[in-house]
Formats: structure tokens, sequence, C-alpha cells
């Protein structure tokens, strides 16, 4: 009874008038994209929706006659006359808090059959950058939890580092790491990444990783695999660094991983030349990098008086056979606030994450470190090119002064230290602890091959006979006591690896 | 550029041509277009360009008025020249579907208005 008068009273409230929608009719649908007659008022970059089929396209193009239209779904069912009508928004994606833990796709639904996703709070996909006095100089450190970062090329929050390398050596690895690392970080940014044209399978690997170790309450994944439309290739960034900029503009810090950008960039250079809009060099269309900046200039530290918060990003560019030379690594290079740059024969060489110190640079730099980071790294990066020159010195001598000998031997040292495995980010103060026991030389005598076990054994040492040391090297302070206990224990740890050589 | 575009391109022409002009520079127009694709070797397309065009007309100059059962003369009548009036001289053609269940739509190439039994009730459902 309760439902019929429900109801009742809802037919009594509805006006029921005439409507009158703006429509158009499908000309023509090609690779993804619709041509369609009609749609006089039709803005650009507004929603269009498909009647028959229940479903939507993002419009593009628009010329005298016709309309371009980027299908939002394979676009299955639809056909020449069909009925395309206006919808008069523009294209928005669910953001809040309930999306933490989360799988969705560029649109919003969810991917991970854990129900419907309820946050009543939308955006637009396109928005403005804050300008130049929203924004402050970047000083909050955001730590990767990878030694050779960290110490070499540190980020910041609120940085764009772009990380550049050919595939299969190691850039999703040293993402993952960056978001698990986060768990244990104060004032922990809300990750998001952006899985761009990727197999599902490895997204799949990577979602099941996060969960694992426990990182996936605090980070949304954002999903367009290789095998949807280019238009969610397209969108997926977007609509990631939006979900990024719901959290920045509270307050609070937001990291988002763009992996990969090449991808959406030839996404975007099909859909161009389907639109049939001018080729430029390598075919792709003359906005590519305005495709990029756009997305990029999004992230950034936002004054006190816009709330403080950040938006810190790591968009990833596959390069083909190392060539940083080619045309979208330098359009991103250009755009971003540093790049790290991992090089394949260093990776084949064991030295992983294989991070080219020469060609890797944050344009941040020590603003972004910690001051007991800054100390202990502070000539590390020089150290390592002489190391390097002088090692190449030395394969065409064997007569060297004790001098040289032993800055290579020292050099070896460091260059071991930095290797790290996969899915083992350290904590800065454990990274610290490590940077310093190398610069200082408390490892000179130990074999090359015991270095890892070394850092193993020094942070238990820590842990378990001076704990004080890590709260103290958290905050960021590196006084003498402090250094002289690091000191101690690097010491005995030595001494005990050694005499267990002999 | 493939034929079906080529096709469009000058059934497109000429309907822009023909826009405004009286019957004899439309059969001038005509005329002209089916030279042109003689000296080209292409009169073979002609009919096709001609289908083309009359869609174009179709869709672009004519107006559909969707009823749900058949109406007196006298109403359509009615109806026809208010449509007209409103939507600059085009012309409209009557077509009954029985789905509607009652009310009307109207569909030229950019507007559909929406006035049947079936689009309320769909609305309704939309509410509840």
């Amino acid at each position: 009874m309760e439902r019929v008068e429900d109801f009742k009273k809802k037919l009594e409230e509805l006006k029921l008038k005439p409507k009158i929608e703006e429509i158009g009719e499908i000309l023509e649908i090609k690779d993804g994209i619709v041509k369609a007659s009609g749609l006089e008022g039709v803005e650009n970059f507004e929603i269009v929706e498909f009647e028959s089929r229940n479903s939507f396209g993002l419009v593009l193009n628009l010329e005298e006659s016709e309309t371009g239209i980027a299908l939002l779904d394979r676009g299955e069912g639809l056909k020449e006359g069909d009925m395309v009508k206006r919808t008069k928004k523009t294209l928005t994606v669910p953001v809040g808090e309930k999306l933490l833990g989360r799988v969705i796709d560029p649109l919003g639904r969810p991917l991970d059959e854990k129900g419907e996703i309820k946050t009543g709070e939308f955006l637009p996909i396109e928005r403005t950058s804050p300008s130049v006095f929203e924004r402050e100089p970047v000083r909050e450190p955001l730590h990767t939890g990878i030694l050779a970062i960290d110490a070499l090329t540190p980020i910041g929050r609120g940085q764009r580092e772009l990380i550049l390398g050919d595939r299969g050596i190691g850039k999703t690895a040293l993402i993952i790491d960056t978001i698990l690392n986060q768990k244990t970080e104060k004032k922990r940014p809300v990750c998001v990444y952006v899985a761009c044209g990727q197999k599902k399978s490895k997204i799949k690997r990577l979602i099941n990783t996060l969960e694992k170790k426990g990182a996936l309450d605090y980070t949304i994944v954002v999903c367009a695999s290789a095998d949807d439309p280019a238009s969610f290739l397209y969108l997926a960034p977007f609509a990631g660094v939006t979900i990024g900029e719901y959290f920045r503009d509270k307050g609070e810090n937001a990291l988002v991983i763009f992996d990969d950008l090449t991808k959406q960039s030839w996404a975007w250079r099909e859909i161009s030349l389907v639109l049939r809009r001018p080729p430029g060099r390598e075919a792709y269309p003359g906005d590519i990098f305005y495709l990029h900046s756009r997305l990029l200039e999004r992230a950034g530290k936002l004054s006190k008086e816009k709330g403080g918060g950040s938006l810190t990003a790591l968009p990833i560019i596959e390069t083909q056979a190392g060539d940083i030379s080619g045309y979208i690594p330098t359009n991103v290079i250009s755009i971003c606030d540093g790049q790290i740059f991992l090089d394949s024969p260093l990776f084949y060489k064991g030295q992983r994450p294989a991070i080219d110190i020469g060609k890797s640079v944050s344009r941040v730099g020590s603003q972004a470190q910690l001051p007991a980071m800054k100390k202990v790294a502070a000539t590390l990066k020089l150290d390592l090119a002489q190391f390097q020159e002088l090692e190449r010195f030395s394969e065409f001598t064997e007569e060297l002064d004790s001098q040289t000998k032993k800055t290579i031997e020292r050099g070896k040292i460091m260059r071991e230290i930095l290797k790290q495995g996969d899915l083992c980010p350290l904590p800065i103060e454990k990274e610290i602890v490590i940077i310093f026991s190398g610069t200082k030389g408390l490892l000179d005598e130990v074999d090359l091959k015991k270095i890892q076990s070394f850092k193993e054994e020094l942070i238990e040492e820590i842990e378990r006979t001076m704990p004080e040391v890590f709260v103290k090297l958290k905050e960021g302070v590196l006084d003498s006591e402090t250094e002289a206990k690091i000191e101690k224990a690097a010491l005995k740890v030595k001494g005990r690896l050694i005499s267990s050589d002999k | 550029m493939n034929t079906k575009k080529y096709i469009s391109n000058l059934a497109e022409a000429l309907f822009l041509a023909q826009e405004g002009k009286k019957e004899e520079e439309k059969n001038k127009l005509a005329e002209n277009l089916r030279r042109i694709l003689k000296e080209r070797k292409k009169e073979y397309l002609l009919p096709k360009v001609i289908e083309k065009f009359e869609e174009m007309i179709s869709r672009r100059q004519r107006i559909k008025l969707f009823l749900a059962k058949d109406q007196k003369s006298d109403l359509i009548k009615k109806i026809k020249s208010f449509l007209s009036e409103k939507f600059k001289g085009k012309e409209v053609d009557i077509i009954i579907d029985q789905n509607l269940i009652g009310g009307f739509r109207v569909k030229t190439e950019n507007v559909l208005i929406k006035a049947s039994v079936k689009d309320f009730l769909n609305e309704f459902k939309t509410c509840l």
C-alpha cells in the first residue's frame, strides 16, 4: 500500500511535457571513430549518447557538416543511420575516498567485481592546472625506497620525474617499489596507478602484489588495457590525474603514475589519423606536445593558501633501443622536472635498478632531500662519475697509483651498494645508514659479493642494538653522535664478515 | 580518395550548390555534374551520387512526424503547415508507428521532439 502511495505521489509530482533533444545520425563508423551528421550545437569534448545501444562517445572533431566522435566502448551493434543525441555534459570521472583500493576504467566504472562505487562527487577529466601563484616550490621529499634514486636523483612531492627506458628493464618494478614504500611514510600520499595500454596479465600481477603487501588500501588503479579502444588509452591518464587532483585540492598528498605515456601518444595518433587531422613528425598530430604538457602541468605543490596539497607525477616513457632523442621522449623530458634513465646494457650486466646516473637528473635535487640524506649523499654523484671515468681508463693500463686504485675500489663498492632487489624498498633511515657506510669508506675491505649481506646485517644490528638511530634519522637528523653509532655498528658487521671469510 | 568518399563529396557539393536555387538552376547543376563525370570517365557513378544526394535531402530538408495512429486529414494538414512554418519551409513526412501508443514525435536533422505516451512512460520509469 505504501509503495502504491509512493508511486502515486511520484506520478503526481512528475511534470510531463514534450522533451526536445538535439540529435544527429551516424554516417560512418570506422576504427572506433563515428562520423555523425546533425548535432548542430554540440560542443568540443561533450559526451554524446547512442541511444540504441546505451553507449557513449566523446566529441573530438567539429566540422562544417559532420562531427567526429570517439567511441567510449567497442561500439558493437551500432550501425549507419542510428541516432546520436547530445547530453550537454563534458566527460567527468568519479572521485573520492571510496575509490581507494579499487580498480576502475577511465570512466570510473569498477572492474574488480567488488560492487558499485558510489562517490557522489565528480570532476571533469579536462581541467586547468594551478596557476603560477597558486603553487609553491617543491621541498618535501617523496621517498621511493630505492637507494639510487633517493640519494642521487631525489624526488619531491609535487615534482614530475620521468622514468625512461626500453621494454623489460624494470620501469614498472621501480614504480611498484615506490608505491610499496609509501606504506610507512609520513603524510602518506594516495597512489594512483594508471595502466595505459598494458597487458591484462601484467596488471593482474601488479594488483596481486599490491594487495599482498598491503599497498592496495591506499592505491587506486585506473585500467585501460591493450585491448581497450584507443579512446580509453587516451583518456586513462587524464582520469588518473583528475582522481589525484581531488586529494591534492583537499590539502593531501597524491602520487600519480602513468604507465606508460608512449601508449597514450600512440592512441592519440591513431585517433587523430582516423579523424584525418594533418599528421606531423612520425605521423603524430601537431598537438602531441600539448597532450602531455596539459596532463603533466596539473601536477605540482600548492601554496598554503590553496591547502598545501601536492600531486606528484611519475610518467613512464618506453624508448626504442635506448634512444632518448626520439620525438616523444624529448617532448616529455622538456616538460618534466627531471628524468631517471634506465639503461639496457647496465641491466644485462646485473646492475639493477639499471639507473644511468650520468643521464639521470632531478631538477629539484637536494631541496627535496632530508638534511641527513643530503649530508651523506652530497658528493656521491661526483664520486661515482669520477669512478666511471677511472674505470674506463683502467681498462687501458694496469699501472695505477694507489689513490686511483682506492677510488676505483670505493666506486665498485658504491655501485654494489646501489644494487637493490625487486619489491625491497628501503625506508629512508635505512638508506641513509647504508649510504653513510659506503661514502665513509667503512666497507673498503669487504668482498664485493658480501656487500648485500653487509647491508642486511647492518640494518639488523642497528635495529637490535641502537634503534634510536633510525628514529633520529627518520626526522632527518644526522649529528656526530649518530654518526659514531653507525660507524661502530658498521665496523662490527664488517669485522664479522671479514672473519667469516677467513 | 576511396570511391565512397568521392561519391559522398560530390553529393555534398551538389547539395550545397543547389540550396536556395530555382528549379531551372538546379537542373543546370545536375547537367553540369553529369558532364564533369563524363569528362573524368566516371559517368557510372552518377546514379550513386544522385542516391546519396536524395538521402541528404531526406535527412536535411525533410521533417519526419511519427504518429501512433492515422489522424483526420484536416488535423494532419494543420500539423504539417505548423511544422513547415516552424522549421523554415521544410516538407513533412508522416510515419505511423504504433509503438508510440499515443502522442507524437518530430524528427529533423538536428532535433527530436518527444511527446509520445511511450516517451512519457519511459520518463516515469526513469523517475522511479
